[in-house]
């Protein structure tokens, strides 16, 4: 069944992810902590990945729907969390997965909300206003966040805590698996050229009869959506959240690995995730140097391979009989 | 007889300026119309007319009778109507298949739902329009390099693949935007040939933009040909050769250009004499200092002044009264400064001379308080201890950046 690898691929993930979350405890914690934020940093990267790399527009505001995520999933965990849990039938596994779900999928659907909000007026003009727009964003939520009441449920400048610890190797590795089976889904197929033609040229690709706005649209909503889960997933691993957390910094972060992967390889991406992860754990002796080793190494990388560690041409068909 | 595309006094007003005024005329079923003009004369004004670019002040468009104005590009190209542009744009990262597979987007039954789900019908379709296009390649003998990527084809095949690609939208009117421009002779017979059997083999209208008068004389049925966006003449090519009026409008064209080309000949040698010692110097320059070293110095001027700042933050010292916040907002607003300039005059020395001169601009602040007071030797040794040889390499590096054209690390 050829024609299914894809699917089969994306169970199999899941199956593993969720086999190895079953016997985590047995994984050292430190470790342990390293695995799951590289998965959340893939599915940032590899989000990210289809709104810079597939489809060329430069958006620089992934922390603002990952905070969004973040938010939405804590509050709704915390505010609602118990009530929940009790509808679900008690105390049992179930009914706490089934709370996380629905608590992510609240985060991501109001990540997916804002990306459709801000991305529909900036979509619409060429050039380098989505760049603009999202970092102001980022600022934006940032700002918003940290001025909101301590009282309220948003928790002010110090944000949440005593988020619910739900985040396991199962939910980071099976989303991130989804993330990279609808993305690479979206982008291999003959709907999918649509994204690579806006990148390449809008104008031939507008003339091609591609509604440009629509693709541009789609590929930033969906971005946003899987920002908004690994939110999620980051205020359920860490147990608290700030506004501090998702700053201009973070969103750096993640274009960093999506250039350092190879703009438009989701291979290169997801490797640049892991490596960018564990290096950041080497670094954190020299925790004040790291920005500039990562800046030395985007500037490196320009000079010397432009074009991404494992770029998107690697992976080109070459020859079909 | 129902003419597929009409025109219908259209005019076209850019402020004071009438680019097209009145200008009618009706291409049929499977005709090959040619579309000429003197330089300027607003042919291509009038293909973006048709293609959804402008929209007319006046008149009508009709294609099949439906209105073209107040559609989209996209939305045209779906209505039937493809068109090639007058320099190639093809999709440079694709292969040549997927460049044609792009324009296959528009035909797909299922959308996004069916590209996510993988199913049956998705496969299905994803074999059908393989099938599509391989055949679609073959007609034009481009199906052994239906695997190569489109850049490392020859100028004439782009060119052919951007007429197969839009045929590829299953068009009933296609239009060339100068399909000959750029090439040989026999590239050009070739291209005659190519055009008389796309109309044949696919039945389709086709409206030629072209400078190029054995191309278009020799391959059109009609030709219309306008000046200053109004029609002067519109016949089969014997009688637009022998038309008084085009012949006055190409003859007083010809003329001018005699005019102009020694004109601009004597411009081109005024100029010639200023413009090689500009190039030889900046040249000479770049070829003289090693890229690595600009590179180098790049980025150690980047981060210099982020050091220093750091220094003199550690030791404690008040840059001009305006505190370490202060110090660092100045910083940063220089560079965003640097950052703005570049963007909008495009050239990097901009950016080299803004951030070369960040370091001096902090110097500056560090002594501008004491002007007031003397400047003793003790005041310039608190200042150079201060800031340490991190300021003092910064400004090497900033001198070396005002200097030095980086712009050769990427170009050479």
């Amino acid at each position: 069944m050829m024609k299914y690898k894809a699917q089969i691929a994306l169970l199999a993930t899941l199956a593993v992810s969720l086999g190895v979350s079953l016997y985590s405890g047995s994984i050292d914690d430190y470790y342990l902590d390293i695995m799951l934020s590289a998965g959340i940093n893939i599915i940032l990267a590899v989000s990210l990945n289809l709104v810079n790399g597939h489809t060329g527009q430069f958006s620089l505001g992934h922390a603002a729907f990952m905070a969004v995520g973040a938010y939405g999933a804590s509050i709704v965990t915390l505010e609602m969390g118990h009530s929940m849990v009790r509808v679900f039938g008690g105390e049992g596994w179930f009914a706490h997965a089934l709370t996380f779900m629905i608590a992510l999928g609240v985060g991501g659907l109001c990540a997916a909300l804002c990306g459709w909000v801000v991305g529909v007026p900036s979509l619409r003009l060429r050039g380098d206003y989505l760049a603009i727009v999202t970092l102001g964003f980022n600022e934006i939520i940032r700002v918003v966040l940290q001025n909101t009441s301590g009282e309220g449920p948003f928790g002010g400048a110090l944000g949440l805590k005593g988020i619910e610890p739900y985040t396991n190797f199962f939910w980071v590795f099976g989303i991130a698996a989804v993330a990279v089976y609808v993305i690479s889904a979206l982008v291999n197929s003959t709907y999918g050229r649509g994204f690579l033609a806006v990148r390449d040229d809008e104008i031939a690709a507008e003339s091609m009869g591609v509604n440009t706005v629509r693709y541009k649209v789609i590929a930033f909503v969906t971005g946003s959506f899987f920002a908004g889960l690994a939110g999620g997933l980051y205020a359920h691993l860490r147990t608290t959240i700030s506004p501090e957390g998702f700053n201009f910094l973070k969103s750096v972060d993640v274009v960093v690995m999506v250039i350092l992967g190879g703009m438009g390889s989701t291979v290169g991406v997801i490797l640049a995730a892991v490596v960018l992860t564990v290096l950041n754990e080497f670094l954190r002796d020299f925790e004040q140097y790291r920005m500039i080793v990562f800046s030395l190494l985007l500037i490196v990388m320009m000079i010397v391979r432009p074009q991404g560690l494992l770029p998107a041409s690697l992976f080109h068909r070459r020859t079909k009989a | 007889m129902s003419a597929k595309l009409q025109l219908d006094n259209v005019t076209i007003q850019f402020g004071g300026l009438r680019a097209v005024g009145d200008l009618s005329f009706s291409i049929n079923p499977g005709e090959l119309i040619g579309l000429i003009g003197p330089n300027g004369a607003g042919k291509t004004t009038v293909f973006n007319l048709i293609t959804g670019v402008y929209n007319p002040t006046a008149g009508r468009i009709l294609f099949n009778d439906i209105a073209i104005p107040g559609h989209k590009p996209h939305q045209i190209t779906r209505l039937g109507i493809a068109r090639t542009f007058q320099n190639i744009r093809l999709f440079p990262s694709m292969s040549v298949f997927d460049n044609v597979r792009t324009a296959m987007v528009m035909h797909q039954q299922h959308g996004i739902t069916h590209a996510l789900m993988r199913g049956k019908g998705h496969h299905d379709e994803e074999v059908l329009i393989e099938q599509d296009i391989l055949d679609l390649l073959d007609i034009f003998k481009l199906r052994d390099a239906a695997h190569v990527e489109c850049k490392s084809l020859s100028y004439g095949d782009q060119r052919r693949l951007e007429i197969i690609r839009a045929l590829a939208t299953k068009p009933k009117l296609l239009l060339l935007d100068e399909p000959a421009a750029g090439m040989n002779p026999t590239e050009k017979d070739q291209l005659m040939h190519l055009i008389r059997f796309i109309r044949d083999k696919f039945d389709i209208a086709v409206l030629l933009v072209e400078h190029d008068m054995k191309v278009v004389m020799g391959i059109c049925e009609r030709i219309v040909v306008i000046e200053y966006g109004v029609k002067i003449a519109e016949g089969t090519p014997e009688e637009i050769r022998n038309n008084p009026k085009v012949i006055e409008a190409y003859l007083g064209e010809e003329s001018n250009f005699v005019h102009n080309s020694t004109a601009v000949g004597v411009t081109r040698t005024s100029s010639a004499k200023k413009l090689p010692s500009i190039d030889s110097t900046s040249s000479g320059v770049s070829r003289n200092l090693p890229s690595f070293l600009a590179a180098l110095g790049m980025i150690v001027a980047f981060f210099m002044p982020w050091v220093t700042i750091l220094g003199l933050g550690v030791s404690g010292y008040n840059l001009g009264n305006v505190g370490r916040q202060g110090q660092s907002a100045w910083l940063l607003l220089i560079l965003a400064g640097a950052c703005a300039v570049t963007h909008v005059t495009k050239p990097t020395r901009v950016l080299n001379f803004m951030t070369g001169a960040a370091p001096f601009a902090l110097l500056l602040f560090q002594i501008a308080p004491k002007i007031g007071n003397e400047i003793t030797a003790e005041a310039w040794k608190e200042i150079v201890n201060a800031s340490g040889i991190g300021a003092w390499l910064t400004l090497i590096c900033g001198a070396v950046l005002i200097f030095a054209p980086v712009k050769s690390v990427r170009s050479h």
